[in-house]
């Protein structure tokens, strides 16, 4: 037991880690480090056209070029053709907030992803 | 022993060839290096802008139900480069007859008919005995347009000092309500680029 | 220093060969055009000014070859591009003038200005370094693509040319401003104070250049016909913003014109919302004679080597007018309304607000190049005696050339008359007792440019339809 003792060590601390790493939120993903995910908000227009909302900040200590974009998918979850899911490139600001705001191609659209990709 | 060495040697130096050629460029996450000029991207990011923007604003929304039947009108190419406006209203075209709330026409646009065909058929068709006159469009089917989109992209050159440039797009488009004359929908996105006084500018 | 000296005779001796067999070429191929150009065969003068650029070019009705950017006979581009225009090739005429436009190193292209550059160049003398149209030339060049493309009904393309035109004239401030920096630091570099703003230096200039006094330069680099043409295309817009630069533009040329009738009837429509709003006026823009040539300006020049004073020859261009007075007799003529052709620029006077401005910098390169040359004939001197000294001074005297390039096929002065319709079909211009009549279209507002460089010459004409 002893010799299994540092392993358990290990095995609870990786538990924590991948406890306090889980997304809150899954629809965003996002690629690097340097950024925290405050807020998602999903709205819908009157006529049914989805939108969405991150909310978030940089928590880098300088400037990071980043860009952004979401990935929307249709009922039956097949993502949709659109230049709405084009990348946007964007400066994240040492230590600001930031809000992202991403509106879908059509009332078809059901579900997205939003990938932010820090540089 | 020898010929497998050559074989490989062989393959090696043809896709070593064929590398160092042509690219191609996968658009969708191309990072390459940005042109002074208006590329590719500058239209999809224009595109994007709008399309968003309508679609948020409900300006494409029928109140009446149905689709709005929509006539491209001009868009001014007021920059110091030979591009096609096309570039960016195909896209923004594509977008919103996907999105269910607009039908374009092909009939009316602002340079004439966009697709001549739309009297072709009926100049050349009606009463020519050639033809089955049951099945040659009759007077009075074309749909006139309810909305028209125009607008112009802007360039403005500044000189930032002697050694840097700032070069500004402004991608402006307005969305006519054709009955009232009213502009129900506005969007100008500015592209802004900062580059050496040696870069080509167009 | 032996071994500098014996390199310096070798380069010179080498340049001086060069220089005399290009210089030789380069007037000579001048006189040639100039000679078919005053025929009339501007198809002839194309066809010549192709082969310079090494354009395989049989005949107007042979198959010809494709124009390719040629970086060292951009001004044989300049001059096919007005030849086939006016000979009516217009197609022809773009893919040239595109070409020189390459040159400005500001579009888009796989050879860029790289073969451009005038590094090096002024050492030896100033012709070596491959043509780059001035400010103007680029400025008329867009202004002559707008005009061929408005023609061609291409609207969007003459204004994408007329904004391009409009760009180069601000630019063209900054570009002195380092034409004159870049030659100050060729001179800081040679440790030399012998640049422009140097009293003394300006003064012995001067003193070789008296008919500067009399010019009478633009305060700012403009190119009149071009900001018209400008004026007058945004003018025809119904678009309230084209409408507002319309009338910026036509007050910026009141302000240089002065007054003028067409010009002024023009900004009186624009400052009202619309130009010619009956849509039945007639602008004619008469283009008459050859513009300007420089001309090598030799004399002599004191250089103070440290030791001694050595007298070395200095070349700088001149300018010289080619106006033929014979076409000051002009005049249109219309139904029973006649008036004159009034003037709203020469390119002489083009050409002297950007001489003037560039001025400077040329004496400064010149200079720096004189003391180099000074400082080798004196230690020549030195060195091998009279002999040396003589052979000195007629190698730098030999490799001492101005640029005198230009594109030579501009016109001389810019005429602009507008007119009403009256019922009358037709347009005559009337021009040193030749008569040139010019159908209208059949309605509407009718812009006509005419291009005559001689008397009793071909005229080329453009109508457009507006």
């Amino acid at each position: 037991m002893r010799t299994l003792r540092p392993f358990l060590v290990l095995l609870f601390a990786m538990a924590l880690v991948g406890c306090a790493t889980k997304n809150p939120f899954p629809n965003v993903t996002v690629y690097g480090s340097s950024i925290k995910i405050y807020r998602v908000i999903d709205s819908q227009t009157a006529d049914g056209v989805p939108e969405v909302v991150v909310s978030g900040a940089s928590v880098a200590l300088n400037d990071r070029s980043a860009r952004y974009r979401a990935v929307w998918f249709d009922q039956q979850s097949r993502p949709i053709e659109t230049v709405v899911s084009s990348w946007t490139e964007m400066t994240l600001q040492a230590e600001r907030p930031f809000n992202l705001r991403m509106v879908g191609p059509g009332a078809h659209a059901r579900r997205y992803q939003v990938e932010i990709e820090v540089l | 022993m020898y010929r497998i060495l050559l074989i490989f040697l062989s393959l090696a130096l043809s896709s070593a060839c064929l590398a160092r050629g042509v690219e191609k460029v996968d658009g969708r996450v191309d990072r390459g290096p940005t042109r002074v000029g208006i590329d590719y991207r500058d239209f999809e990011d224009a595109a994007s802008d709008a399309v968003q923007s309508l679609l948020s604003s409900g300006a494409v929304v029928n109140p009446d139900g149905g689709r709005y039947v929509l006539m491209i009108s001009r868009i001014v190419n007021d920059t110091m480069q030979r591009i096609d406006t096309d570039q960016l209203v195909k896209k923004i075209r594509i977008e919103l007859l996907n999105s269910g709330r607009v039908v374009v026409t092909t009939a009316v646009s602002g340079d004439g008919a966009e697709d001549r065909a739309n009297f072709q058929v009926r100049e050349d068709l009606r009463g020519n005995d050639e033809f089955d006159q049951s099945r040659v469009q009759r007077r009075g089917t074309l749909v006139a347009p309810d909305i028209s989109l125009s607008g112009k992209i802007l360039q403005r050159n500044l000189t930032i000092d002697r050694r840097k440039q700032q070069i500004e797009y402004y991608f402006q488009l307005t969305l006519t309500d054709l009955e009232t004359g009213l502009a129900v929908w506005e969007n100008e996105f500015p592209i802004i680029k900062r580059a050496s006084n040696r870069s080509v500018g167009w | 220093m032996r071994l500098i000296d014996v390199t310096y005779r070798l380069l010179a001796i080498f340049a001086n060969v060069m220089l005399a067999a290009c210089g030789g070429v380069q007037v000579k191929q001048n006189t040639e055009l100039d000679a078919v150009l005053q025929t009339g065969n501007y198809s002839q003068a194309a066809l010549m000014a192709e082969e310079r650029i090494g354009i395989d070019a049989p005949s107007v009705t042979e198959e010809r070859s494709p124009v390719e950017y040629n970086p060292k006979h951009v001004l044989s581009h300049l001059e096919a591009a007005e030849a086939w225009r006016m000979h009516g090739d217009r197609e022809r005429s773009l893919e040239h003038y595109d070409a020189a436009e390459m040159a400005l190193g500001d579009v888009e292209s796989s050879v860029g200005r790289r073969a451009a550059g005038k590094v090096g160049a002024a050492l030896v003398n100033e012709t070596l370094a491959a043509y780059v149209p001035s400010p103007a030339e680029a400025v008329m060049i867009n202004y002559y693509k707008a005009l061929t493309f408005w023609s061609e009904g291409q609207p969007d393309l003459a204004r994408v040319e007329l904004n391009r035109a409009d760009d180069r004239t601000r630019r063209a401030v900054e570009r002195y401003a380092k034409e004159i920096s870049e030659a100050q630091a060729e001179a800081a570099r040679k440790k030399s104070n012998q640049t422009y703003d140097n009293p003394e230096v300006a003064g012995q200039i001067n003193s070789q250049f008296p008919e500067m006094e009399q010019w009478q330069p633009y305060a700012e680099f403009v190119v009149p016909p071009a900001t018209y043409l400008q004026a007058l295309f945004l003018g025809m817009s119904d678009v309230p913003s084209d409408m507002e630069k319309s009338r910026e533009l036509y007050e910026r040329l009141g302000g240089i014109v002065g007054t003028h009738p067409a010009l002024d009837a023009d900004l009186a429509d624009v400052a009202e919302g619309g130009l010619c709003p009956s849509n039945d006026c007639i602008w004619i823009l008469v283009e008459r004679g050859l513009g300007p040539e420089l001309q090598e300006r030799r004399f002599s020049y004191p250089v103070y080597t440290g030791q001694s004073v050595v007298s070395v020859q200095m070349a700088l261009p001149a300018l010289a007018s080619r106006f033929d007075p014979m076409l000051a007799s002009c005049a249109i003529h219309h139904g029973t309304e006649s008036t004159d052709c009034v003037p709203i620029a020469t390119m002489d006077r083009v050409v002297q607000t950007e001489f003037t401005k560039r001025f400077p910098g040329i004496v400064t390169r010149s200079v720096v190049s004189a003391v180099v040359k000074g400082v080798a004939q004196d230690q020549a001197g030195r060195q091998g005696g009279m002999m040396g000294m003589l052979i000195a001074t007629a190698i730098t005297a030999g490799i001492t050339t101005a640029d005198v390039r230009m594109w030579r096929s501009l016109p001389g002065d810019f005429t602009m008359a507008r007119l009403k319709r009256n019922g009358d079909p037709n347009v005559s211009v009337q021009i040193a007792g030749q008569v040139i009549d010019i159908p209208l279209s059949a309605t509407g507002s009718n812009l006509i440019h005419v291009k005559l460089p001689i008397a009793y010459g071909k005229a080329s004409i453009t109508t457009i339809a507006l």
